[in-house]
């Protein structure tokens, strides 16, 4: 069925299998440089909306 | 040690666009239903010009994305951007420049759009003169946002922040391109780009419009304003990072997905289809994260009115991102294309995303700026409910709808004849279904007025606080000192977020209309087709006006149903003097691109009086202004000129005698009239004359092919 799908894509050719490529790889390096982001830094992050709370209490 | 600042948050900006995105909420939802009600009972369109479905159509999109959404999103940006930024915002007086201005535009499309000054391209339908007030009003706000990002006391930027950026850049970029246009009046306006290459920059602009108007602000506003509900973080910011970066870069491929199986050359099709397709996985990112932000919490959610409208707003915008790339996929678009699917699949979107969300961030900020409690959780409640229904038996019979016309459409006896060679026939089958969705959105504007007493209410039992005191540490130039290079970089990051994500969104662009632009193949030419005549190109600037092109497309497709249906498939060539294109998005009338020679000028004159004369039984509304209005071609010369600017081959001097071509063609038409029977007083000067004169040039050029081989 997938190969169904990709068929009706129609021509592709190569621009669009460099673009894929070029995506793909765009996508492995910013995983790569998230997961290589240290933890305390993320969860300062994710907090940062409640740090003007006044009753904030912290998670 | 950094020095504590006194300040405080302006809410007073942030109170008056929560008014203007209620206010327009209910006006654009008005329009709406008015729209859906008149599919059932066409009198509603009272018989006059200004409130016809097709003048009245873009006026409802305009609202509800611009106006109602709009004014969400600038609710929710100032009071968001102000708190994660621990600033108060750059500028007062650019607030409130921008809100007022905001406004003024809004006001001049009310106005405009219903007198029929409209470009045609859907979701930038205002002409010139708004299109340079809402530059500059969106500089204004890029301004007072930029000034306050570069004035923070927080030295990061959120990620709700980065969406914010992104969406101002590259709305920057979709508005310029899509209204690059020549004025002829001060109410009117040719594109530089003709046929094919109009309709790729149309959509480019259209999708993205969806993309960087309706779903990144929006998420933006999902990752502050949700956490802050649930009183919990973000699930994954490491997701959101990634899903962020995947969202901007892919979004700007996927606007070929509105033109498959027209004449856009095939590889430009295919990409759209590629890149919708991927889309689903940074689509859902978001999504999850949502969601995810939730887990452990959902008895929260129960009790919680503003969390069930986040909720149900996360789950329709997974809906619709799933949906969507499936009606990407060619074929399924057969099935969806041109049929009231198109119109469901937004309606989750529209209403389930940005209208559930906006109601959960308006009922969660405005008690906390007023200073008070919601006055009734049980009311927000109940709100909640019609507004789910609501959506449900709004998109439900938009689906029946869609597919019951589409294989009426595509239907053939076991002898090769059309089963339902008459169109009307497919749309009387499904008018229930419209009385159904009409129904649907009955209900949830009726939500819509539970909120406006509930807030009300609340307001009444507050007082604003306009100016919020609070207080942060000053923001500390680091000095060097082991981690310095990796706190300079998260300094300067706006500036590099603002490049990087127009850089990123650029790409798609450029690769999908250069193109167009620059190699010639892409659009073969054929010889027969000429430019339109001074009368024709009144006639089609009639039938811009009148907003035709919201029920007629002008784009038959390569499927023998169609050509059975409509004649030969539409070729790109023959659209290379169309400015604008008008190849439609829905058909609730016949497509029209063959239309010419097809029946006899009477047949217009009289369809256009009074379309049940000709189609009993038919929705259409009558246009009886058209036979009685004269024809002003006091335009004409400024037509052609600007057009000859453009590249149209029309001889040079050509506009001197271009009105006097006009009045002999009109002649010639007024004369057949008058051998049908038609009998009135300067039938010659009226405006019928140029749309007859249109409507039976539209398709006939490659028909003039095989004549030159007899």
């Amino acid at each position: 069925m997938f190969k169904y799908i990709l068929q009706s894509a129609g021509d592709i050719d190569l621009l669009g299998l460099i673009l894929l490529i070029a995506f793909f790889v765009f996508f492995i390096v910013i995983s790569l440089f998230v997961l290589t982001k240290d933890k305390k830094y993320l969860n300062k992050m994710s907090n940062l909306p409640f740090e003007d709370d006044k009753d904030f209490i912290g998670h | 040690m950094a020095q504590i600042e006194q300040f405080s948050y302006d809410n007073a900006i942030v109170k008056k666009f929560a008014y203007a995105t209620v206010v327009f909420g209910v006006i654009g939802m008005l329009v709406g239903l008015l729209l859906a009600f008149q599919l059932v009972f066409p009198s509603l369109s009272f018989e006059l010009p200004y409130t016809t479905f097709g003048r009245i159509r873009p006026l409802h999109t305009n609202a509800v994305i611009f106006a109602f959404v709009g004014n969400g999103i600038f609710m929710g940006v100032y009071y968001s951007l102000q708190r994660l930024l621990k600033t108060r915002m750059f500028s007062d007086l650019l607030s409130n420049i921008h809100f007022w201005g905001w406004q003024t535009i809004i006001l001049a499309a009310a106005i405009s759009l219903p007198m029929g000054f409209t470009s045609s391209h859907e979701y930038a339908e205002l002409e010139w003169p708004i299109d340079i007030a809402i530059a500059l009003i969106w500089i204004v706000f890029g301004i007072n946002m930029f000034g306050t990002i570069l004035k923070r006391r927080e030295n990061h930027l959120y990620v709700a922040i980065w969406f914010y950026i992104a969406t101002w850049v590259t709305v920057t970029v979709l508005h310029i391109f899509n209204n690059l246009e020549i004025p002829v009046t001060f109410t009117k306006s040719y594109p530089v780009f003709a046929g094919v290459q109009d309709a790729l920059v149309q959509w480019w602009y259209g999708h993205n419009a969806v993309a960087f108007f309706l779903t990144t602000p929006y998420l933006g506003l999902m990752y502050y304003f949700l956490p802050k509900a649930a009183n919990r973080p973000v699930y994954s910011y490491r997701l959101s990072i990634v899903h962020f970066w995947a969202l901007i870069f892919i979004y700007i491929w996927a606007g070929p997905h509105h033109l498959l199986y027209t004449a856009l050359p095939d590889w430009a099709q295919s990409l759209g289809t590629v890149f919708s397709l991927m889309l689903i996985a940074p689509s859902w990112g978001g999504m999850l994260n949502g969601l995810l932000t939730l887990r452990g919490a959902w008895d929260r959610v129960r009790n919680d009115p503003i969390l069930k409208f986040m909720v149900v707003a996360v789950t329709a915008y997974g809906m619709s991102t799933f949906e969507g790339p499936m009606m990407a996929i060619r074929w399924v678009n057969a099935i969806t294309h041109y049929t009231d699917w198109t119109i469901g699949h937004v309606h989750i979107g529209a209403l389930g995303w940005n209208g559930m969300l906006t109601f959960g961030v308006l009922y969660w900020l405005v008690p906390r700026i007023f200073n008070t409690k919601l006055h009734s959780v049980k009311l927000a409640n109940v709100h909640f409910w019609l507004g789910t229904l609501g959506i449900i038996f709004y998109a439900i019979p938009m689906y029946w709808a869609g597919v019951t016309q589409q294989l009426m459409w595509k239907q053939f006896s076991p002898d090769g004849f059309l089963v339902y060679p008459n169109f009307l026939e497919t749309v009387t089958q499904i008018i229930p279904m419209y009385a159904i969705r009409a129904f649907g959105g009955l209900m949830y504007f009726s939500g819509l007025i539970l909120l406006i007493y509930n807030i009300v209410k609340t307001i009444k039992s507050g007082e604003l606080v306009a100016n919020e005191a609070t207080e942060a540490p000053a923001r500390t130039n680091f000095v060097a000192q082991g981690k310095q290079h990796w706190h300079r970089w998260i300094e300067k990051r706006p500036i590099q977020m603002l490049i990087a994500s127009l850089i990123l969104i650029l790409i798609g662009g450029m690769a999908e209309i250069f193109p167009m632009l620059l190699i010639d193949d892409n659009v073969p030419k054929i010889s027969t087709v000429t430019p339109y005549t001074p009368l024709e190109l009144q006639g089609r600037d009639i039938y811009i006006r009148e907003g035709c092109v919201g029920c007629h497309s002008q784009m038959i497709r390569p499927f023998r149903s169609e050509t059975e249906r409509y004649g030969e498939y539409s070729k790109s060539g023959e659209f290379i003097y169309d400015r604008p294109f008008l190849w439609g998005s829905k058909r609730t009338g016949p497509d029209l691109h063959r239309i010419g020679g097809k029946y006899p000028d009477s047949w217009h004159y009289n369809h256009m009086l009074d379309p049940e004369s000709m189609s009993p039984g038919t929705i259409m509304p009558p246009f009886s202004w058209l036979l009685t209005d004269d024809l002003d071609t006091s335009a004409t010369v400024a037509k052609i000129k600007v057009l000859q600017k453009l590249g149209t081959p029309y001889p040079e001097g050509y506009e001197q005698i271009a009105n006097e071509d006009l009045r002999l063609q009109a002649k010639i038409i007024a004369d057949n009239l008058r051998k049908d029977g038609i009998e009135q007083e300067g039938l010659e000067r009226k405006e019928i004359i140029a749309l007859i004169a249109y409507l039976q040039r539209l398709g006939t050029d490659i028909k003039k092919l095989s004549e030159e081989g007899k």
